[in-house]
């Protein structure tokens, strides 16, 4: 089976007027596969909307290649429409008077639906968001969690086999993001020829989510892996925070000579136990063990201990922020 | 005050910041003709002989300087909240939201002042139409009219805050009663005598008749001809004060409403 | 092929019931369109009573009343809907979606056709019950089958324009405004077109009003003798304008879909 999105050396650029042609995209190349749910990362400006908008056919590339389902997004986008639903976060469209149930009928007909299969798979998906009682309202009426419900619905009705979702989540409520979710979740495992793209500024989303995240910035990919391998990368070391009964400056030299080169301790205060509180980065995993024994022998008793798991948030700003630095070296000051 | 001007500012900006400056001036002299157009045609060609032409012309010109005032205030509610979406923020800013309306309808008043003006200056010679202004009558026949247009601007406005969709229809109607019965295009003599007297009483007759005679110097049909100018400028004085305090009264209990109903972002589109 | 057509028919039938139903839940619909067509057709006849041209040409001029809510609601309500639905945000969803926008702009026509008929019903109605106009049910049939080929026509026109509106946006918008009243001056709604002289007409014709209007009148006014052509050539060239506006709509949209593609225009509101 050929995979379900293939982006080859995108590169899209803006004529403003008045202004010189900006590089929206400079050269972006990934995969995604059926049955994945792939993250696009990136701060504002990165150009996350426009890879989505040029994947679901309403841009043309500048120069590069995409394919959808095999089908290329620029000369083939009449096969390519049929395949695939687009939800923005914070969108309001639709007709405000219309009520959500007729909206949805009216969007399933633009797939040319039958209306009986239409109605029932509204039904469907409105009891699955919890909006089934919402149905005869109109849509000016409902809140922006609501209407991001509905507008999933919408995107889902049609049974599409790409799903692009450009920051679903915007402005809604932690309940509904996580029904949001785990209807996304569910959908793409549902049926093995579905996947999922997504933007998002929660990195918890993309981390709970997606199979694979691609993070981007000023058009560029700067990396593109499983969220596990992004926090891995950060830093392969392991972390963990003690806290213990009593700790001082010369028992804590003892112990930093014992761990060896490499492994750094770093003594601070609990916060709330107001004991001291001992941050370890350590080389191998397995030195935990060795550093354990090492405060026994000096007497420290354990009182908590932690394994500080890194984020991809961490991931994420280590990579942004790098980003920015290297062009603040490189790039002259205009 | 200084709402007021910005407001017209904006207006103008709205107007015009959407092309190049020499086609705007080219559509503001060229707009008004559509508002006439037919007028001079079925005068010229079919009605010849009744010698209507100048009451008829006269009549539309001034119909339409002040329906640019009323149609702006009216659609501008829906234009606001709808499309720009910006209708909450006006409400939020400190200047009030009947004299942001007061200012935009302002601009857009002048903007068709203009117009008619420009297109005035070869319609008099070319039509021989009669010339004898009395511009002491003109000039408060001009600033009284801004005032009615205002009030019923401001009265329909108030409405359109409280309905959440548009109905061109409705506006239509209510304009188009309102243009046949003010007797721009025909003197309402011709309808029977029941509407011909109600004619008499719709608020913008007195002023299109008031501004006809300032700028022909002639007392051109019998419609009105009862009452001289000088009447005529009273009567449109206390149109002029009554409608604009009840607009401007009904305005701001409109948007207290639509506040409380929750109507200032909603948006429906069909 | 039969997939194609189904989705075209679906989509259509899903935007006419938009428009037509988004709009009728308000009940002053009803009213300010049987309002607005008396007051219409009072200015018409009253006029023309001033003017002293004579009682025939009444019925012309109902007929004209009767076709310029459709001459508006083409303008206003299909030109222009494209540009709308872009500054709703819905234009995307509707290129997103399989179904082609001429299946929009045909639905939203129809959708606006019928509703526009109440008004143009109005019309007709107070011209007959209250003003006493007369008509000749003869050739009914016949005038209704120009009345359809004019509608044809007219949203054909309607929809090369939307296209237009929705590339150049505010400027298209403007432009349509200034010529919409000098328009349905020439297209004969006011007085025969015949009385415009030949240069104009050229003009005239190709808003199908004119022609339509002018076969309109020849076919249910028997007075009428001031015709432009005589109606069977003019029901041809309705056809015939009817079938070239259909191919540049086609042809329109679909380039203009492509340029906005390219150009990032699709998707950029308040322009
Ligand atoms: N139609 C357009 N014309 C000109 N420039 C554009 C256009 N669309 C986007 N851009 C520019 O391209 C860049 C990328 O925009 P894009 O919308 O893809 O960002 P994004 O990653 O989605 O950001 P956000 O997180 O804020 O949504 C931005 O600098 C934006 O200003
Ligand atoms: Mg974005």
């Amino acid at each position: 089976m050929h995979t379900a999105i293939q982006v080859e050396n995108l590169s899209r650029v803006f004529n403003r007027r008045g202004t010189a042609p900006f590089h929206a995209l400079r050269g972006v190349s990934f995969d995604v596969s059926y049955g994945e749910i792939f993250g696009l990362l990136g701060p504002n400006g990165a150009g996350k909307t426009t890879t989505i908008k040029i994947m679901s056919t309403l841009l043309l590339p500048t120069s590069g290649r995409v394919t959808v389902a095999g089908f290329d997004v620029e000369k083939d986008y009449t096969h390519v429409r049929p395949l695939i639903s687009l939800i923005s976060g914070g969108e309001t469209s639709g007709y405000g008077i219309l009520t959500v149930e007729e909206q949805l009928w009216m969007f399933s007909q633009f797939y040319g639906m039958e209306t009986h299969v239409a109605r029932a798979r509204i039904e469907e998906y409105l009891k699955v968001v919890s909006m089934w009682d919402s149905r005869r309202q109109q849509m000016n009426r409902l809140s922006t969690g609501m209407r991001q419900k509905v507008n999933l619905v919408r995107g889902l009705v049609t049974d599409p086999k790409v799903l692009f979702l450009d920051e679903p989540t915007l402005g809604v409520d932690v309940e509904a993001s996580v029904i949001i979710r785990n209807i996304v979740r569910d959908w793409v495992r549902e049926k093995p020829e579905r996947s999922v793209i997504l933007t998002t500024h929660y990195m918890a989303e993309a981390d709970e989510l997606c199979s694979r995240v691609a993070i981007i910035n000023h058009g560029l990919i700067l990396a593109n892996a499983a969220p596990s391998q992004l926090k891995q990368d950060l830093d392969s070391r392991a972390h963990y925070e003690i806290t213990v009964d009593r700790l001082d400056g010369e028992q804590l030299d003892h112990i930093t000579a014992f761990m060896g080169e490499g492994n750094d301790l770093v003594l601070g205060s609990d916060k709330v136990a107001k004991s001291p509180m001992l941050v370890a980065h350590l080389m191998h995993e397995s030195d935990i063990a060795r550093l354990i024994t090492a405060l026994a022998e000096q007497g420290v008793t354990l009182e908590y201990m932690r394994k500080l798991e890194p984020t991809l948030e961490d991931a994420f700003l280590k990579m942004v922020g790098k980003r920015f630095e290297d062009e603040e070296e490189t790039s002259p000051v205009s | 005050m200084r709402g007021f001007l910005a407001s017209m500012y904006i207006g103008l900006q709205i107007e015009s910041n959407w092309t190049k400056k020499w086609v705007w001036l080219l559509y503001l002299a060229a707009y008004p003709i559509g508002s006439f157009l037919a007028v001079i045609i079925l005068y010229r060609v079919f009605g010849q002989k009744t010698g209507l032409l100048p009451y008829a012309l006269y009549g539309t010109i001034f119909y339409y300087s002040l329906s640019m005032v009323f149609f702006d205030m009216a659609f501008s509610v829906h234009d606001d909240r709808e499309h720009y979406q910006t209708l909450k923020y006006i409400f939020l800013s400190s200047t009030s939201y009947r004299t942001y309306l007061c200012g935009r309808a302002a601009t857009r008043y002048l903007i068709a002042l203009a117009g008619i003006i420009i297109n005035l200056c070869w319609l008099i010679p070319v039509l021989r139409l009669p010339f004898h202004p009395n511009w002491g009558y003109l000039i408060a026949g001009t600033i009284l009219g801004y005032l009615v247009a205002a009030g019923l601007g401001l009265a329909v406005a108030s409405v359109f805050l409280l309905t959440i969709k548009l109905d061109v229809d409705v506006v239509d109607a209510l304009f188009g009663g309102m243009f046949v019965l003010s007797g721009a295009l025909f003197p309402p003599t011709a309808f029977p005598a029941v509407f011909a007297k109600i004619a008499e009483f719709v608020p913008l007759s007195p002023f299109i008749e008031l501004m006809r005679r300032a700028i022909s110097g002639k007392i051109l049909t019998s419609f009105l001809s009862d009452m001289s100018t000088f009447q005529l400028l009273g009567r449109v004085a206390l149109s002029a004060a009554v409608l604009f305090a009840l607009g401007w009264v009904l305005v701001y209990f409109g948007s207290r409403q639509a506040q409380r109903k929750g109507y200032i972002d909603v948006t429906t589109a069909f | 092929m039969k997939k194609k057509l189904l989705l075209f028919l679906r989509t259509l039938n899903a935007r006419a019931y938009v428009r037509i139903f988004g709009q009728m839940r308000e009940a002053t619909w009803v009213v300010a369109s049987v309002l607005g067509g008396f007051f219409t057709m009072t200015t018409y006849i009253y006029l023309y009573r001033t003017l002293g041209t004579g009682s025939e040409f009444s019925g012309l001029v109902v007929l004209g009343g009767f076709m310029t809510p459709f001459f508006l609601n083409v303008l206003w309500g299909v030109a222009t809907q494209l540009y709308w639905e872009k500054e709703m945000g819905n234009l995307e969803l509707m290129l997103v979606s399989p179904a082609p926008l001429s299946a929009f702009l045909v639905g939203l026509s129809v959708g606006g056709a019928m509703h526009t008929m109440l008004r143009s019903l109005a019309v007709l109605f107070f011209g007959i019950a209250v003003f006493k106009v007369q008509f000749t049910l003869l050739h009914l049939p016949l005038a209704l089958l120009v009345f359809f080929v004019t509608l044809f026509s007219m949203y054909g026109l309607g929809i090369v324009f939307s296209s237009l509106f929705l590339y150049h946006g505010r400027d298209a918008w403007r432009t349509a405004d200034l010529v919409m009243e000098p328009t349905n001056v020439l297209s004969g709604s006011y007085f025969p077109a015949r009385y415009l002289g030949l240069g104009l007409l050229g003009i005239a014709a190709l808003i199908p009003t004119t022609l339509g209007l002018d076969a309109l009148r020849q076919l249910l006014v028997p007075s009428f003798t001031v015709k432009v052509l005589d109606w069977r050539w003019e029901l041809l060239i309705l056809i015939g304008l009817g079938l070239v506006f259909a191919f540049i709509a086609s042809w329109a949209l679909r380039s203009v879909e492509y340029k906005a593609r390219r150009d990032a225009r699709l998707t950029l509101r308040w322009q």
